[in-house]
């Protein structure tokens, strides 16, 4: 029997991964503007604005599904450079706009490796996926792609039986022809662990 | 469940509601709303609904629960106090919407609700035998994980030559009665006041509550609305108190609050809550704590009883909260203010009290950052068990309907 939201009354949320998780107000106004889904949506901001993981996440909401955006490695550092620039200019005093004084994309990726204890250099597979204490890995139930997020949220869609799709999508910027060998090589070994689990390449 | 509509900074009770009644695996129908849904005079504006724009209002969700009621166990969570307007208990049995709800347990007799409320003695009003009441904590416990950051005002200003301090932002009975009482009695120049609806202050209409004028109170309290509508207020902040529209409480008393209570001692805390004989504990009761001052509510009869049972200290060896039992709520609130004249206007006798008592008010401040939000939590889940036990011998729901 497919799964949908007549024979199955859980809620879902989506978890705020750092830098990926920007597309998470256009799934929480898509889930608003539908009348089957809007009341099924938990949203928490101070659990998800604090970009907690998944295990925070399901011990206060236990059951609940869990959708997380995921994004290429290289493309997300980009994209964060991006933020932590506009960030210099709004807001000067800012922990992001401390941490990271360089002004080029290259000496941002370059200082990268200095601040791998920032959550924003974690590899999303550490929000997205845990084990407990009983050994048992619970992985976040839709993992959908930045590059292919429309596509991807079909399974809600279907879920959902509508095939309203996803408004006010915000893209990541171009990045192949900002990364020198160096650079790629550094965000290479940054996010390993993201490469290795969803098989990503430059 | 479905979420029908939450108001900001709700998580205290949301997860409470969520995690309690994930507990019972019985079919039910399982609701968390804010109040303001159901409330007629509520505005929700225009939402994209299905590819269309819909104008929101309390329609849609009262339709919406009305739908989706079908099974014989209905669990409903409903954030928030429970009068549309003004309530005068002279003319109306109880708050709208307080009728609303009940009118719905009445309509479907045959079912049974659980229901989840910020309210307190809420049984006051509610209590059909369909119906068990679960309270959960008012709007004291929003944003449950800010507001035990927040240092205490505990350096006053000694030099301040104001002695309490009285905050009206929107128009309610009680702070239209407090300022008529403060003006009244001539009281206002030791205090520092606001008061943010002085151009329609006028307009209160004492035929309506002609009964409960008693001893010439309405002498006075005319008299003192009339200079507090000429008045020139010490406090002159903006209405829209929330630039982001989002409740934010912790945010409000960080940034413009803290000065109020560093200048004073006392707070006369002009509450939700005054007619109805259920009320909401607010914010307003927490600013106090964390600002340091002594309380003086003007509220719900027994107001003053709940917080002293949940164990906050209310002084009462040094403010006289005799008022809190009187069932006239104009009588009440004059009371309040003329019992405890000295500590509102005599600056050195209260400097020095508050001065003795120091230590007291971080006692408060420690309760509230911690044993407040046990004391509703543990309140909620032993509430929460003793109905589910009940249901179970009833035969409502099997114990294998429960999860362990």
């Amino acid at each position: 029997m497919t799964i949908n939201y007549q024979n199955d009354n859980r809620f879902f949320t989506c978890l705020n991964v750092p830098a990926s998780g920007v597309n998470r107000d256009a799934i929480n106004q898509w889930f608003s503007s539908l009348s089957v889904a809007r009341f099924r949506f938990i949203n928490d901001p101070e659990i998800l604005d604090d970009n907690s993981d998944l295990k925070t996440v399901l011990d206060v909401y236990p059951g609940v599904k869990t959708i997380a955006i995921v994004a290429n490695p290289w493309s997300r550092v980009r994209y964060a450079w991006q933020c932590v620039t506009e960030l210099k200019n709004t807001q000067p005093t800012s922990e992001l706009a401390q941490l990271f004084p360089e002004q080029t994309f290259e000496d941002f990726v370059k200082s990268l490796p200095n601040h791998t204890s920032h959550r924003l250099l974690q590899p999303q597979i550490n929000f997205i996926k845990y084990t407990d204490s009983n050994g048992v890995e619970h992985t976040a139930d839709y993992i959908l792609h930045q590059e292919t997020l429309n596509e991807d949220f079909s399974v809600i869609r279907d879920y959902f039986m509508d095939d309203v799709q996803l408004f006010g999508i915000e893209n990541f910027p171009e990045y192949k022809n900002e990364y020198t060998e160096e650079m790629k090589n550094i965000v290479a070994t940054l996010f390993s662990a993201d490469i290795a689990e969803f098989g990503y390449e430059f | 469940m479905l979420i029908l509509s939450r108001p900001p900074n709700d998580n205290f009770t949301f997860r409470t509601f969520f995690n309690l009644t994930n507990k019972i695996k019985k079919p039910n129908d399982n609701f968390y709303l804010w109040s303001a849904a159901i409330d007629p005079a509520t505005d929700f504006g225009v939402i994209l609904k299905d590819n269309r724009l819909e104008h929101q209002t309390e329609v849609l969700y009262r339709e919406e629960l009305f739908r989706n009621i079908k099974n014989d166990l209905v669990i409903i969570g409903i954030k928030d106090h429970l009068t549309s307007g003004s309530f005068n208990p002279l003319i109306q049995p109880c708050p709208n919407l307080v009728s609303y709800i009940k009118d719905m347990f009445d309509f479907y007799h045959n079912k049974t609700f659980i229901v989840f409320t910020s309210l307190e003695n809420l049984d006051n009003y509610i209590n059909n035998k369909n119906v068990y009441l679960i309270p959960w904590g008012g709007d004291i416990t929003n944003q449950s994980n800010l507001y035990p950051k927040i240092n205490p005002v505990i350096n006053k200003n000694f030099s301040s030559n104001k002695t309490y301090l009285s905050l009206n932002r929107n128009n309610r009975l009680n702070r239209t009665l407090v300022l008529g009482s403060l003006f009244g009695l001539n009281l206002h120049n030791k205090g520092l006041i606001s008061c943010m609806f002085k151009d329609s202050m006028a307009n209160f209409n004492f035929e309506e509550f002609s009964s409960y004028f008693k001893n010439n109170y309405d002498t006075l309290i005319n008299a003192g609305i009339l200079a507090a509508s000429k008045f020139d207020y010490p406090i002159c902040d903006d209405r829209k108190i929330y630039p982001n529209e989002d409740n934010n409480n912790y945010d409000n008393f960080l940034n413009k609050l803290t000065n109020y209570y560093t200048d004073t001692f006392v707070e006369i805390i002009a509450e939700t809550s005054f007619t109805e004989s259920c009320f909401l504990v607010t914010e307003k009761t927490l600013n106090s704590v964390y600002g340091c001052n002594f309380p003086i509510f003007i509220s719900s009869k027994g107001i003053v009883n709940f917080l002293r049972n949940m164990g906050l200290d209310v002084f009462d060896d040094i403010i006289d909260h005799s008022y809190d039992t009187i069932d006239n709520p104009i009588e009440r609130c004059v009371q309040a203010i003329q019992l405890n004249q000295r500590l509102l206007t005599d600056l050195d006798y209260t400097k020095k009290v508050w001065k003795d008592n120091e230590k007291r008010f971080l006692n408060n401040v420690q309760f509230v950052k911690t044993g407040m939000y046990k004391f509703y939590q543990n309140r909620a889940e032993s509430q929460f068990s003793f109905v589910i036990n009940t249901l179970v011998q009833r035969g409502i729901i099997d114990d294998d309907q429960l999860s362990k």
